[in-house]
Formats: structure tokens, C-alpha cells, sequence
């Protein structure tokens, strides 16, 4: 176990220093982020916005922003032989595949430690309530959460094809429709804003619905692991 | 090829399945006193959304299979199952449509979950064939569609869970409401229903299999007397599979 | 720590009844069937796209053999590939390497998944003659400096078997010279006095490659392929210019 843990690590570690190298992924999707909430003000000729619309405009435009890093998650590996020189050593699959998912969520929470609060900044309109800031700190991760593991698989199907620019977009975002459904329940009561007075409330439910959905994700992930990175 | 074998004996079943469920939906049932006509819709479109999700989960066990033991047959059982899925899935699109328009004047509305799951099913499986014919390397193709089959096949009904959680229920469901159960023939009629297109997915199922696999073996004899090259490598994945 | 040499018991570094390779519907490889002992160099020639590349791939467990009984160090090979792993050495056409880190980093990284120490990785950079660019990305490069850095990657693990695809090409003499040391069946301390690499006292190739003279004078045995098929299995004294002619017509 603590083998593999130290692979996982190995691999994470590969992932963040080919981002610090040369920055690609996590600029492009904090840029594309605010310029989308930017194209929302002006679609909806409305900026101030809050509960369900203003959740609706966070979750879309981080399904749109993780697409990008779902399309550039396994292109080393594909590009530049990266997987056959894994399959070499005696490292399991199921460590090539956490690592990918661990380094795509770490990279939309990095995402997000920006894009949130510039959110909140330019478009919602009553700021956030100080009780509110923990919940979605934890709806943020577990959302990021699904979209990892939903997103390694589609970047490993997507980067064996050649049109993968074009695949990315189409698989993921029905794979994450439901999840955008989950995540709006939750974060609408979080994103009401500070002027309602009581403490913004979401249901139980929600939040066990989050959890499994990443659940179902990251059972696929692992049951499929080897299937993506053998021959 | 005991597929084959089977075919004629299939399609003897599947015709004789589909004109007791005619006759019994048209002739036998009496006309619904609320709905009218319109309420024998109600055994078209369940079944053919039902039989698509068998069809999916088909794919995806087959998959599974590929992916465990890579047998190449395997792959194509899956590739087939979807295909006809897809296939199902449009149909109930358009007959969920029909049925909408019939009983509450609407061709479409998004608080009709069986609706709305299949139109992202349809979304997502419609990257199949794409996907496919995007990999050139045929064992690849073969693993990759696979792990797609079986992704999107466990997905199915988690998105059909989540979207009967976040919608509105206005409509009656025939399907999941414990209150209407359908009286009588008209249980029998939408049994029936579901059991024709069952015939009617298995039987063609096989039809595809031997077609795709008759052809497979005529290219390997083709490439036996012309030699190696004189067979173009046909895009689609295709191990050579003997059934 | 001393390796000790190999003895006859040792399984044949590789053993092939009647495999075949398919891709799709199209046999790229068949009718293989030959044994080298450990130790031994087995030379593979053939002219492009006669699959020696493919072949290499089936060994190094990259690929699945689509039929026949495939042995690679006494590993069944597709069912026992996980205990191949990090035993062979392979040198593709392809460097598998990350381009936008530097050498050392690749073969720091490469290192770690193979559980070697990282003394190896300044000994390997040394006897390559890499270690005065270690710390180059790998895409500034040339073609011959990141062919010696994937021959590194490949001396990494110290594997039994080496596998390689052609490793002289695109290198000027003084590396070649050093390079073709490096991979030798039983690796010597290289002349200009740098260290030799620890490691065992010898080890199987399969070499791939265009030189046929080369080839017979470094083989143990050689294998001619023709559009994936057999067509010359002999040891070197048995082959003379003939053989060679008919291979590549």
C-alpha cells in the first residue's frame, strides 16, 4: 500500500512540475473562467445575480474551463510515449490513474481559489454570507472531486483518438450533466448572499447525492484503470 | 455459427411476439375512457425506452468482458448492442415526443425525467461511433470503446437517479408510480410490448453479428487467395472473429 | 551488490512457439518460434515494415501476442507481464520521454517508479556522457543526445534483457563508440577512464537494426523477418552475403 502510495505521489509530483515548467493548464482555465463570467453578464444582461442562477453560472463555467484540462490531462502521455515508458516499470495502473485524477483536482481547486472569489467579486450580488464560506469550500472540493474522476476517463478515451479537441467536449459534458444538477442544489442556498438573515441551509440529501456521484466515478475509474493504460 | 442458427427461429418469435402485441393493443384493449386512443401510446414508448437501456447495459457487459478477457467477439457483441441502443434511444425520443403531445399537448418538457435522462444518454453515447473511428490502431479501438461502453453504461442509471431527484414531478409516470397500476389487458398489452422489442432488439442483434462476421471472414479469405494487401484496412475495428 | 553470473539453469532470455502478432484484421507478425539462451544477443533484421519493431514491442510486454506461447525471461507473456516489468530495458524508434523537462529529471522520475537509487541516475549521466547536459529540457536536444538519454532510461533498472531499436542511429562516432560499450552484452569500463556503471556481469539483447555486419558480429544469433514472417533463423557463421541479399529484396 505505502508502495503505492509513493507511486501516486511520484506520478502527482511529474504532473505539478510539467505545470510549473511551463503553465498552461491552470492560466488558461482561470483566463477562460473570467472571461466567461464576463460573456454571462452581458447574455443575461444582468450582473448581480444570486441562488440558483448564480450557481447555474459558477457550475457551467467550470464544466467549461475543466474541459481544457480534461483535453491536456493525457497528452504527454500520448504524445510523447509517456505511457509506454510507465508500462515499463513495475508501477500498477490503478497509480497512473489516481495520480491523473489527484492532478486534475488539485488543479480545479487551484482553479477555483480564484475563480470563486472573483466570482463572487463581479458577480454575485450580495457577496457571501461568513456561514456560507465553509460549505462551499467543501461543495467546491467535492464537486471538483467528480469532475476528476469523470474527466480522467474522458481525457484517457479522448487522447487515444485523433480527434480528441473535439471528443473532450462532447463526452464530458453529458457524463457531467447530473453532477452540474447535484452541485446547483447545493450551492444555490449557499450563494443567496448575506441578506437573508439566517444561515443559508442545503439539504442533506444534496450533499450525500455529491458524494455518491463521485462515489460511482471513482469506482468506474478504478475497475477501468487497467483497461486504459494496457495494451 | 450457432448464431446464425438461430436466426430463423428468432425471427419466426419476434413476428409472432409483435402481431399478438398488435392485435391485443389495438383490437383487444377497450379505449381508455380519460385518454382515448392516445392512451395505447403508453405501451410505445416505455418499452422502447426500456429495451434501449437493456441494450446499453448489453454493451457494457460485454464490454467487461472484452476488457477481462479480450476476446474480440466480445468487442463485437458490444459495438452491436450499442449500435442498435442508439438507434432505440432516437425511437423513444420521438415516441416520448408523440406521447407528450398526445396527453398534455406538449412535444417536449423537461419535467418528464425518462425524457430528459435519454436525451443526455443519447448525447453521450452519440460520441461513440466518433470515438471508434478517431483510433486507428484496432486492439486500442477495441479496449477504448470498451472502457467508453462500460463508463457510459454504469452512468445510465445514476443519470436517470439524478434527474428523477431534481425534477418536478407533474406528470403521471406509468412507469414508477405505484397508484396506476394498468388494469387488466392493458397490463397485458404494455408485457407485451415490452417483450416484442425485446424479440425484436435480440433477433437483430444476431442479424448484425453474423452480417458483420460473415463479411470478416470473407475479407480473411479474400486476403488468403488475393494476398495481404489486396484488402484495404477497413476503418472500423475488426478482429477477426469466428463464431 | 556483486550480481552473480549467469549458469545454464537460468530460463532462456526468450522463448517463442509459433507466435503471432495481428493487428486488426491483418497478421503483422506469425509462424515465430526460437529460443535465446541467457545471455545471449539475438540480432533481428529485415527491411522496414517487416516487423522488428512490433516484435520488440511483444517482448518488452508493451504488446500482446495474439497467439502462440510467448516467453520472456521465463515470464508467459500477455498473463505474467506484471513480472516482467522493470526487468527489461527497451530503446524505442520513439524516445519516451517528457520534453519539457530535462534529462535528469526524466531520469530521476523514471528512477523513482523503478525503485532505483538516484546514485544510479549521476553514474548512468556520467557514463553517457550526458552530465553536462542534465539539465537541458529534453526538447533542445538534438536527435543524438536524446537518443543517449533514452539509452539511459533504458540502462536505468539494470534490466536482463535489453531491447534495441536500432541504438546507433543518429550518433557520432565517439558516442556510438561509447554508447555501443554501454549496451554490450557484458559491459567493460570505457576506455577514456569514466566508471563503469555497477550493475550484472551479463545480460540477453535483441538488437534490431539495418547493418548487417554489425549485427552478425555482435550476434549470438540472427533473425530475418519479411512482411512479419520468419525467413532466416541461423546463427551468424551459417549466414553469408546470399542469406542477407534474399532478406532484403
Amino acid at each position: 500500500m505505502s508502495a503505492w502510495l509513493h507511486d501516486v505521489r511520484t506520478l502527482l509530483a511529474l504532473e505539478w512540475r510539467r505545470e510549473r515548467r511551463t503553465p498552461q493548464v491552470l492560466p488558461a482555465m482561470t483566463l477562460f473562467s473570467i472571461g466567461v463570467f464576463v460573456a454571462f453578464r452581458f447574455g443575461l444582461q444582468d450582473g448581480s445575480v444570486a441562488g440558483p442562477l448564480a450557481a447555474g453560472i459558477l457550475l457551467v463555467t467550470t464544466l467549461l474551463a475543466a474541459l481544457l484540462g480534461i483535453g491536456r490531462l493525457w497528452a504527454a502521455e500520448e504524445d510523447e510515449g509517456g505511457l509506454d515508458g510507465f508500462r515499463l516499470t513495475p508501477v500498477p495502473a490503478s497509480a497512473l490513474v489516481a495520480a491523473k485524477a489527484l492532478a486534475l483536482w488539485t488543479f480545479l481547486v487551484a482553479l477555483h481559489l480564484i475563480a470563486v472569489p472573483a466570482f463572487a467579486f463581479l458577480l454575485l450580488s450580495d457577496g457571501l454570507a461568513a456561514g456560507s464560506i465553509l460549505p462551499l469550500i467543501g461543495a467546491v472540493l467535492l464537486c471538483d472531486l467528480g469532475i476528476a474522476f469523470a474527466g480522467t476517463l474522458v481525457g484517457a478515451v479522448a487522447a487515444a483518438a485523433r480527434s480528441r479537441e473535439l471528443l473532450v467536449p462532447l463526452m464530458a459534458v453529458p457524463l457531467l450533466i447530473p453532477l452540474v444538477a447535484i452541485a446547483s442544489e447545493v450551492l444555490a442556498p449557499l450563494l443567496t448572499g448575506s441578506g437573508s438573515g439566517a444561515s443559508p441551509v442545503t439539504e442533506g440529501r444534496w450533499w450525500l447525492a455529491l458524494a455518491l456521484y463521485d462515489g460511482v466515478f471513482l469506482l468506474v475509474c478504478w475497475s477501468v484503470s487497467d483497461g486504459i493504460v494496457e495494451d | 455459427m450457432p448464431h446464425a442458427r438461430r436466426l430463423l427461429p428468432l425471427t419466426l418469435v419476434t413476428i409472432a411476439l409483435l402481431a399478438v402485441w398488435i392485435v391485443v393493443s389495438v383490437a383487444v384493449v377497450p379505449v381508455d375512457q380519460t385518454e382515448g386512443f392516445r392512451q395505447k401510446l403508453t405501451y410505445l414508448h416505455p418499452a422502447f425506452a426500456i429495451i434501449t437501456l437493456v441494450a446499453f447495459v448489453t454493451g457494457a457487459v460485454f464490454a467487461w468482458q472484452h476488457l477481462k478477457h479480450d476476446r474480440p467477439l466480445d468487442d463485437l457483441r458490444s459495438y452491436v448492442a450499442i449500435h442498435l441502443g442508439q438507434i432505440f434511444c432516437v425511437v423513444a425520443l420521438i415516441t416520448g415526443g408523440l406521447w407528450g403531445k398526445a396527453a398534455w399537448g406538449v412535444w417536449w418538457s423537461w419535467d418528464e425525467p425518462v425524457l430528459v435522462t435519454f436525451l443526455i444518454i443519447f448525447l453521450l453515447y452519440a460520441t461513440y461511433q466518433p470515438m471508434r473511428f478517431a483510433i486507428e490502431d484496432p486492439e486500442r479501438q477495441a479496449r477504448t470503446a470498451s472502457v467508453f461502453a462500460v463508463t457510459a453504461g454504469i452512468f445510465a442509471p445514476v443519470c436517470f437517479g439524478v434527474v428523477r431527484m431534481t425534477t418536478n414531478l407533474l406528470h403521471p409516470q406509468p412507469l414508477n408510480d405505484p397508484g396506476s397500476n394498468l388494469p387488466g389487458t392493458a397490463g397485458l398489452a404494455f408485457a407485451l410490448s415490452i417483450l416484442a422489442l425485446g424479440a425484436v432488439f435480440v433477433t437483430l442483434w444476431h442479424l448484425e453479428l453474423v452480417h458483420k462476421s460473415t463479411r470478416i471472414r470473407l475479407r480473411k479469405l479474400q486476403r488468403r487467395v488475393e494476398g495481404e494487401d489486396a484488402v484495404p484496412v477497413v476503418s472500423r475495428a475488426s478482429s477477426p472473429v469466428v463464431l | 551488490m556483486p550480481v552473480p553470473p549467469t549458469t545454464s539453469s537460468d530460463p532462456p532470455a526468450v522463448r517463442l512457439v509459433d507466435v503471432a502478432r495481428r493487428r486488426g484484421e491483418r497478421m503483422v507478425l506469425r509462424d515465430l518460434t526460437l529460443e535465446l539462451p541467457a545471455g545471449g544477443t539475438l540480432a533481428l533484421l529485415g527491411s522496414n515494415g517487416a516487423g522488428k519493431s512490433t516484435l520488440l514491442r511483444v517482448l518488452a510486454g508493451l504488446m500482446r501476442p495474439s497467439a502462440g506461447t510467448c516467453e520472456v525471461l521465463g515470464c508467459s507473456l500477455p498473463k505474467q507481464r506484471a513480472a516482467l516489468r522493470g526487468r527489461v530495458g527497451y530503446l524505442a524508434h520513439e524516445p519516451m520521454l517528457y520534453r519539457d523537462l530535462t534529462v535528469r529529471e526524466n531520469l530521476v522520475h523514471r528512477a523513482r517508479l523503478l525503485r532505483v537509487p538516484e546514485a544510479r541516475v549521476d553514474a548512468l549521466l556520467v557514463a553517457t556522457g550526458l552530465e553536462k547536459r542534465a539539465a537541458f529540457p529534453v526538447h533542445a536536444l538534438s536527435r543524438g543526445l536524446t537518443q543517449r538519454t533514452s539509452a539511459a532510461i533504458a540502462l536505468l533498472g539494470d534490466p536482463e534483457l535489453l531491447l534495441l531499436d536500432e541504438p546507433l542511429a543518429n550518433l557520432d562516432p565517439t558516442a556510438s563508440e561509447r554508447l555501443d560499450a554501454l549496451l554490450a552484452a557484458r559491459p567493460e569500463p570505457i576506455a577514456d577512464g569514466a566508471p563503469a556503471v555497477a550493475g550484472r556481469a551479463s545480460r540477453s539483447r535483441v538488437i534490431a537494426g539495418h547493418d548487417p555486419d554489425a549485427a552478425l558480429a555482435a550476434a549470438d544469433l540472427v533473425l530475418g523477418l519479411q512482411a512479419g514472417r520468419p525467413v532466416l533463423l541461423a546463427t551468424p557463421d551459417r549466414i553469408g552475403d546470399a542469406e542477407i541479399g534474399a532478406l532484403y529484396r
